[in-house]
């Protein structure tokens, strides 16, 4: 226990110890010790000073297998013919605002090359299918949804709304189609690069109506028309709004064309969250909770099903349209290994292994 | 000269056994003698240098991974109500003390209690973001690594951290603003290869190439030279990736997963049958236990005409699959030969 105690209080007892040891041996032989002793020390004080850090060769346990293969089976895949592929269908949900995440989504798929055989959309999902299919780039998109305002697309503003009051008039989103005019040109369906399908409601009959010739940027804004807000639009004695109204996820329409694949990306919204304090917000809540209804069906549809997080995201702020396309593209990308992994699953052997 | 050298050998000696005496003499003892000593310490009278000694025996305690007895002192000396920075020392050292034992739990409760007398302490928010990001809590990880940034704006472990936790979240364009915001100089391996990744998933892959020809520059080791290989195979420029790829190797030659895409880049670029059964036959010695190394093996013999030798490899590598997707395509692999049939001519 003393010898404890005057340790820990003499650190430097030992080098006593050794001091004696040097003076009591032999001059010579003590310095041949020492000189051993000193090289030694010089190696361990080295070792301590300097850990090397080992670099271990990237072991069998680095090694992602599925990661491996869908690199190699989709670098066959993307030079695969039209035929030779899956065919593969892309449904758009509706959302309002929310909607701007399949621009980040879609960012991902086109960097990434899926391919695209159909396109059909509701409401926004409409706006975005239509800047898609006539093959804008979607870095183009993002910048042109990044700085957008109702006023551009809309006569929506505080005094129009409030004239609406008290006129009973309902407010016009024909500036939406001035718009998409000017960005992607009065182009038909026909001048596509990809099929696209917009879908809209009969305000009258409560019919699905799909709008699948004519004005690609009026069928677009016929099927993003929010009834009760906006004027709706005629359409061969029909009057057209919102097609989210009967159905915001539309992927029994794009199973009619027998797709062999259907990717959905859905932009729903989390009604716990959404803002009911005004006559907009309360009309797509009303619009929302009646989508709902065949919402869960149709995902269950789907092959692939995209759920960006956008839930808090109410319909109407444009103003967070970067925040919102920036969590399609975290969604898209969490999710594209997943879509090749399904696309290569369909295709025959003989197209991935020849 | 003889005496000087001795002198200088003494010297040495003296340094390196001052430094390290009492972490020497600890591991030594037993846990009887450890407990006698703490007793003895205690037992001494409170001063300013008893405590410090003290605290200094607790601390080599806790080095020497003595958890325990270190945390007895620690406890101890709480109880003798000192002051206010010394109560905040012995909780983080309560705190560190349940992390290395890996009782996270408690450790941030003392952390806690620590933070409730300092609330301005980065140290302390840079130690409680670790341990809730060592354990996968990364949004509140990130929170804590939040506000040590309000502490100090300068802090590069927290920006690296934040840049980590955004990575991992695959929010890649806070993990570049995150790791921009810190002086190149002090990159590590680690940021600079998020870097690279982060660039690369925000389809900046010019930026991502640059930047990676740069972290070579640092980091010349067979995982740098990979990622790069990797990159440029995704960008589908296999010249400079097989050129990577076989630095990567040269730095590495156990590099699995390089043999595998070297392999395939000669095989479905280059129409070299040899080279790709040579980098074939390197991964096979390294591990032959992988489906798709003989799903490799089996499109080589297809393409060399040889469909017995290719449905035999099909049908092992449909054996060995792990996954559903790798047990999907060596059906379909094998599906499809078995519909071919043979030729013997290798081309």
């Amino acid at each position: 226990m003393i010898l404890i105690n005057t340790f820990y209080k003499n650190p430097s007892l030992p080098l006593v110890v050794i001091f004696l040891v040097v003076i009591a041996g032999r001059i010579r032989n003590i310095l041949r010790q020492m000189r051993l002793l000193f090289k030694s020390a010089i190696v361990i004080s080295l070792f301590l000073s300097f850990s090397p850090s080992i670099s271990l060769g990237q072991t069998n346990l680095d090694f992602n297998e599925d990661k491996f293969l869908v690199d190699i089976l989709w670098d066959k895949f993307i030079n695969l013919s039209k035929e030779s592929r899956p065919s593969a269908a892309l449904v758009l949900g509706g959302g309002g605002a929310r909607g701007f995440a399949h621009i980040g989504v879609l960012e991902i798929m086109e960097s990434e090359g899926v391919p695209i055989d159909l396109v059909v959309g509701t409401s926004m999902g409409s706006i975005v299918g239509a800047l898609y299919c006539s093959g804008m780039p979607m870095a183009n998109v993002r910048k042109l949804s990044e700085n957008i305002k109702w006023g551009e697309i809309s006569n929506l503003n505080i005094p129009s709304l409030f004239m609406m009051l008290i006129s009973e008039d309902l407010l016009s989103n024909e500036d939406l189609e001035k718009f998409l005019n000017k960005n992607i040109g009065t182009i038909d369906f026909s001048d596509l690069k990809i099929p696209l399908i917009c879908i809209a409601t009969d305000l009258n009959t409560g019919e699905r109506i799909l709008l699948r010739e004519g004005s690609v940027a009026f069928a677009a804004r016929a099927s993003a028309t929010i009834p009760g807000i906006f004027k709706p639009v005629e359409y061969n004695q029909r009057y057209l709004v919102d097609g989210g109204l009967y159905e915001n996820i539309p992927v029994d329409i794009a199973r009619i064309f027998n797709p062999d694949i259907v990717i959905t990306i859905s932009v729903a919204a989390d009604i716990s969250k959404n803002s009911t304090s005004s006559v907009f917000n309360s009309l797509m809540q009303a619009i929302y909770i009646q989508g709902r209804v065949f919402d869960g069906e149709n995902l269950a549809k789907s092959d692939i099903v995209i759920s960006p997080s956008v839930g808090d995201v109410s319909a109407t702020e444009l103003n967070r349209a970067s925040e919102v396309i920036r969590r399609g593209f975290i969604a898209g990308r969490q999710s594209i290994e997943n879509v090749k992994m399904i696309l290569i699953n369909k295709t025959k052997g003989k197209e991935l292994f020849e | 000269m003889n005496k000087i050298i001795s002198l200088l050998t003494i010297i040495f000696v003296f340094f390196a056994f001052s430094q390290i005496s009492a972490a020497a003499v600890l591991p030594e003892m037993s846990d009887e003698q450890i407990s006698s000593s703490i007793d003895a310490v205690f037992a001494q009278k409170r001063n300013k240098d008893n405590i410090k000694k003290i605290e200094d025996f607790a601390e080599s305690l806790f080095q020497n991974k003595k958890y325990d007895y270190s945390r007895r002192i620690y406890i101890d000396l709480l109880k003798e109500s000192p002051s206010k920075k010394k109560t905040f020392l012995y909780n983080v050292k309560l705190g560190d003390i349940c992390v290395e034992e890996k009782n996270y739990v408690q450790g941030l409760l003392y952390y806690e209690e620590a933070q409730s007398l300092y609330d301005d302490n980065l140290a302390l928010y840079l130690k409680i973001g670790s341990v809730l990001f060592g354990n996968g809590l990364y949004t509140h990880a990130r929170s804590v690594f939040l506000n040590a940034l309000k502490i100090d704006k300068k802090s590069n472990e927290a920006r690296e951290k934040l840049g980590e936790i955004s990575f991992i979240l695959e929010e890649y364009v806070d993990s570049i603003r995150y790791y921009e915001s810190i002086d190149s100089k002090n990159y590590n391996e680690n940021m600079a290869m998020n870097m690279v990744h982060s660039y690369q998933r925000l389809n900046q892959k010019q930026k991502a190439a640059d930047f990676g020809k740069t972290y070579l520059l640092i980091y010349d080791d067979f995982a740098a030279y990979f990622t790069m290989g990797k990159l440029y195979f995704d960008n589908k420029d296999y010249k400079e990736a097989k050129k990577y790829l076989i630095e990567s190797i040269k730095k590495d030659n156990r590099n699995f997963s390089a043999y595998l895409y070297l392999a395939y880049i000669a095989l479905n670029h280059e129409n070299n049958i040899d080279e790709a059964e040579f980098f074939l036959g390197k991964a096979s010695d390294i591990d032959s236990s992988y489906s798709s190394l003989d799903i490799m093996y089996s499109m080589l013999y297809n393409k060399a005409g040889d469909i017995k030798s290719a449905k035999k490899y099909a049908q092992s590598a449909n054996q060995k699959a792990k996954t559903a997707f790798t047990k999907q395509e060596s059906q379909n692999l094998l599906d499809y030969l078995n519909s071919k049939t043979d030729s013997p001519i290798r081309k």
